[in-house]
């Protein structure tokens, strides 16, 4: 197995190998960049361009191109509010806050920071796991899903701040909206009013680009000023401000990561959960005197990017070990794979076993490429977030248009963006969470969807399986520590 | 001025999760019980929101007015009054900018309508030059048409 | 005398041009015309997915059989439904063509779903990409070894399926038909064949059902055993296991299956906007031809296990014809209550 690793690092750095890759890592972080375009649809469109490639070039660039794609967007939604897919809404929700406080820099340099070592982290447990890469992914089912996206619902309590009612209001909606469509136990269209728009939900990118984006322009249209409000007469705190912070935090990380990793090894639960799991997971966190969650906390950035990229380690799990694809874009890869002849299954993590190590440190030299590129660019980026906010607003209006309407190239992407911006406005100026609600929108399906397969499979004893008893367990600590930190803090201030 | 806002969403809230009730009780047996658990509590508590919000506005209402018989021509202690009118104000033309942005997207395609939009938008309301104006929407419409037209060989 | 010659003259130059300007290939005109256009090749599904890709799999090569610039939308919504009507309502002019998946868009319209303003049998089709044989599997260590255990269980037998609209749902609810199985327990719900997948290697729930091209490598590696097959010829990879027609069946269940296989003789095909000239179909009808039997095309396909198989636009519109009249009551019934 040493040797495989050995023999996978060479192959990366092999030509044109690496000349594919840096091409890719290049391709990957402009698309990332240009909103609503995310990880499977930039994956779509160069894999005509692979075809031709050997092997190793084939999965270095594609490995390269896609790993990186988000990496990309969070600077968008940092510096702009402005996702450039779905994982990366929630590095808005306290990364554009941080953009506004004039700490873009910082924000990045802790976005990235925590994504390439989430981004280690994941590819290190992915090669750790791959003598038992099937019995793991076989653990989870159904049960657990669920369990594991009540954990979010009750993470979700915790993020209404001091206004328990509005916070829980808020993750109410959002988790109702997310039932509206069609959905998939018996058929029927819930909610859509017979537009055909509808039958397929409410779609996330449009959602958190009204949400947050469009929200916060229109917001920042009527102070008037810049993005960022400097009025205090600082240095532009930089992005190793922000490297420094995630070490800081170190903890923060690897909570984070393992999140990430454990999701994106089963697959079913989707990417963008372990985004916003592990942002709820860190606010449960919060200490007395941090900066509040969603106004502008460092550690709101680091978990899901941490999350997020060693989430794309841990998906290669199933897509290597069952030739199941543990993401959309792991779905893609792996017809890319079929097509230069590597087939998923046992024999990847047998006889190619150093192909396999090839895509794992292609993932990690793509990812750290990608942040020494971004970091770089930081600070000259996020000088734009002074830029006078009359002109730069309707620029990231537009933007915001075209990156909701890619999502399935229909007007109600357009009309959806609007609405929710218009409540996500509201939302803001009235203090409701809209971090409680995106979490809501993000997990009301997956709750019912596995709820209702839990009981169809397993009866309603669904709840006794070992895991998932563990989860339920959890949970309940979640919601007891969050009923009791704020009686024990004022315990502590009286007694103080 | 915040008063009117809260109440007005609150009673938002309990109209928009009353909808998820009433709607919701009319699908069959499995696809009604997560609406219905999720929108029953919804509207009791929505309810209970702005129940909270009318007695907080009377309660900050009396604290600003808290002598009654006010000379009828004395300017009310809230002189935020026209401020407050000149914010709703604001808000609704930013808001009429952005829609027309979307209607005109919807029947003019967005190659048309983002120039037009950017160049209006920075000469009235940012109250910049027609040059700076232009120049700023021509360069963007043309970043967007490399990147998408030629680029990404898709079409918007 | 020199007038009557200009003029003899003039009518036998006019006439010629005119005769000269019929030109006998009237594919010439089509080229011309193709040629530097844009012709918009409407995907009803998200980018990523099956379709998107053989969109722009086959995309290089008609753009080098045409001479046109083919840009790929993607028009997700209602299951193909959005992107379909798209298509049927574009201009006629021959540069709207799409792509549409037959096992869910006929049995949607012989229901009569709702949102469908096309007519699949007024659709011009292009042609056949492939014809998809599904196949009937349990887990590797499932106690059902044949098909004939699974008819004579007595137990119910609790099966993995995405929502009603996947081939997975009608592949089992065919099979339930044709046979007139009472034990079978679908359980719906799964986001996507990979998830049902996982389900059944789990142990969890006993089978599955959907494409041999989805299934035929997780068979190949011992994690599915392939009970059944359903198609009207043995398929290449799984020659030991039997059809569908090996087992005795009622009449109303033997139409049930003529008519499934039917409509997956066309599971994917091409398609473009009724009313569009003559010439210009044939004109692309030759160019899907021409892609389709390329051999470098081909070859990768297989190598990917995602087999072309071309067949012409007339014989696809052919058997969506028959799928309409051959539909037994029975049939159109409980995808009438499946599709309400």
């Amino acid at each position: 197995m040493i040797e495989a690793l050995w023999d996978g690092l060479i192959l990366v750095f092999s030509w044109p190998a690496i000349g594919y890759m840096s091409i890719g890592v290049l391709f990957g972080l402009f698309m990332g960049f240009t909103p609503g375009i995310g990880g499977p649809v930039t994956l779509a469109l160069v894999l005509p361009f692979s075809f031709n490639m050997d092997e190793v070039s084939a999965i270095a660039f594609l490995i390269g191109t896609h790993s990186v794609v988000n990496n990309g967007g969070s600077v968008t939604a940092i510096l702009f509010g402005v996702p450039g897919s779905g994982p990366n809404a929630a590095t808005l929700i306290d990364g554009f806050p941080l953009a506004q406080k004039g700490e873009a820099g910082r924000a990045i340099g802790a976005a990235l920071a925590a994504s390439a070592l989430g981004g280690l982290f994941g590819t290190v447990v992915l090669a750790c796991l791959i003598p038992i890469l099937r019995p793991i992914v076989l653990v989870f089912g159904p049960p657990e899903f669920f369990m594991l996206a009540i954990l979010g619902v009750v993470f979700l309590a915790t993020l209404s701040g001091d206004n328990p009612l509005k916070g829980v209001l808020a993750g109410l909606l959002g988790l109702l909206i997310s039932l509206i469509g069609e959905e998939l136990i018996v058929g029927t269209k819930r909610y859509t009013f017979d537009i055909i728009y509808l039958w397929d939900g409410i779609k996330l990118v449009p959602s958190v680009i009204g949400l947050f984006a469009i929200a916060e322009m229109v917001d920042l249209l009527l102070k008037g000023g810049s993005i960022a409000k400097p009025d205090k007469e600082r240095e532009l705190s930089g992005p190793w401000t922000g490297v420094v912070d995630v070490f800081r935090h170190w903890d923060i990380l690897v909570r984070s990561s393992i999140l990430g990793v454990v999701i994106g090894i089963i697959p079913g639960l989707g990417g963008d959960v372990a985004c916003f799991l592990a942002y709820g997971q860190a606010a449960q966190t919060a200490k007395k005197g941090e900066v509040e969650y969603g106004k502008g906390n460092i550690c709101g950035v680091i978990a899901p990017e941490a999350a997020s990229n060693a989430k794309e380690g841990g998906a290669l799990v199933p897509t290597i070990a069952f030739g199941i694809p543990g993401s959309g874009s792991m779905a893609i890869l792996l017809g890319a794979l079929l097509i230069v002849g590597v087939t998923p299954g046992a024999n990847l993590l047998n006889e190619q076993l150093d192909l396999t190590f090839t895509m794992v440190w292609t993932l990690a030299i793509a990812n750290l490429s990608a942040a020494v590129i971004i970091l770089m660019l930081a600070n000259p980026l996020s000088k734009l977030t002074f830029f006078d906010g009359s002109v730069l607003a309707p620029v990231i209006i537009s933007v915001c248009f075209i990156g909701a309407y890619m999502t399935t190239n229909s007007t109600g992407d357009i009309i959806v963006a609007i609405v929710l911006g218009i409540i996500g406005f509201m939302m803001k100026r009235l203090n409701f969470s809209r971090a409680a609600m995106l979490l809501g929108l993000v997990l009301g399906r997956i709750v019912e969807q596995n709820l209702f397969l839990s009981i169809r499979i397993f009866g309603a004893g669904f709840i006794y399986r070992p895991i998932a008893m563990g989860l339920v367990v959890i949970a309940l600590l979640v919601m007891g520590w969050s009923f009791l930190k704020p009686v024990l803090q004022r315990r502590n201030e009286k007694a103080a | 001025m915040k008063r009117a806002e809260e109440i007005g969403f609150a009673v938002f809230l309990v109209i928009i999760f009353a909808m998820f009730v009433i709607l919701g009780w009319g699908y069959a047996e499995r696809p009604r019980i997560v609406p219905l658990t999720l929108s029953i509590p919804g509207l009791a508590l929505s309810v209970l929101h702005l129940g909270n919000s009318i007695v907080k506005a009377k309660r900050t209402a009396r604290k600003e007015h808290p002598v009654p018989a006010q000379k009828a021509d004395e300017k009310p202690v809230g002189d935020q009054q026209p401020a407050v009118s000149t914010e709703t104000r604001k808000i609704l033309e930013i808001w009429i900018w952005i829609i027309a942005l979307a209607l005109g997207i919807n029947f003019l395609g967005f190659m048309i309508t983002i120039p037009v939009f950017l160049v209006a938008f920075l000469r009235f309301f940012a109250k910049r030059s027609w040059k700076i104006s232009t120049l700023i929407a021509a360069s963007f419409t043309l970043a967007v048409y490399l990147v998408f037209y030629v680029g990404l060989r898709t079409t918007l | 005398m020199k007038r009557l010659s200009l003029v003899l003259v003039s009518i036998l130059i006019v006439g010629g041009i005119i005769l000269g300007s019929q030109t006998p290939a009237l594919s010439q005109d089509a080229a011309a015309f193709y040629k530097g256009k844009t012709v918009t090749f409407i995907v009803p599904y998200s980018a990523g997915g099956g379709y998107d890709f053989y969109a722009r799999f086959m995309a290089p090569h008609l753009e080098k059989y045409t001479g046109c610039t083919i840009v790929i939308k993607n028009k997700p919504g209602g299951g193909g439904v959005v992107g379909a009507n798209l298509v049927y309502r574009a201009k006629p002019d021959g540069r709207t063509i799409g792509i549409l998946n037959m096992t869910g868009s006929i049995p949607a319209q012989i229901a009569g779903a709702k949102g469908i303003d096309f007519d699949l049998k007024k659709f011009i089709w292009m042609a056949r990409l492939n014809d998809e044989p599904q196949v009937f599997v349990v887990g590797a260590k499932s106690q059902y070894t044949s098909w004939n255990d699974v008819l004579q269980s007595k137990e119910t037998i609790k099966l993995a399926s995405t929502g009603t609209v996947g081939s997975t749902y009608l592949d089992l609810l065919v099979l339930k038909l044709v046979y007139d199985i009472k034990h079978f327990d679908i359980v719906t719900g799964f986001s996507g064949t990979s998830d049902a997948d996982l389900s059944v290697i789990r142990g969890e729930l006993v089978g599955t059902a959907s494409s041999v091209s989805s299934k035929i490598k997780k068979i190949e590696a011992g994690d599915f055993k392939p009970l059944l097959v359903i198609a009207d010829e043995k398929v290449k990879g799984l020659e030991n296991v039997p059809l569908i027609y090996d087992f005795p069946m009622s009449t109303e269940g033997k139409k049930i299956a003529d008519t499934y296989i039917g409509i997956m003789n066309v599971s994917r095909a091409m398609m473009m906007t009724p009313g569009a000239p003559a010439d210009r179909v044939a004109f692309m009808r030759e160019a899907f031809k021409k892609t389709l039997t390329d051999p470098d095309l081909v070859q990768k396909a297989e190598k990917m296990d995602r087999p072309v198989s071309w067949l012409s636009g007339e014989k696809v519109l052919q058997f969506i014809e028959r799928s309409f009249t051959e539909a037994p009551p029975l049939f159109v019934n409980e995808l009438k209550q499946t599709m309400k």
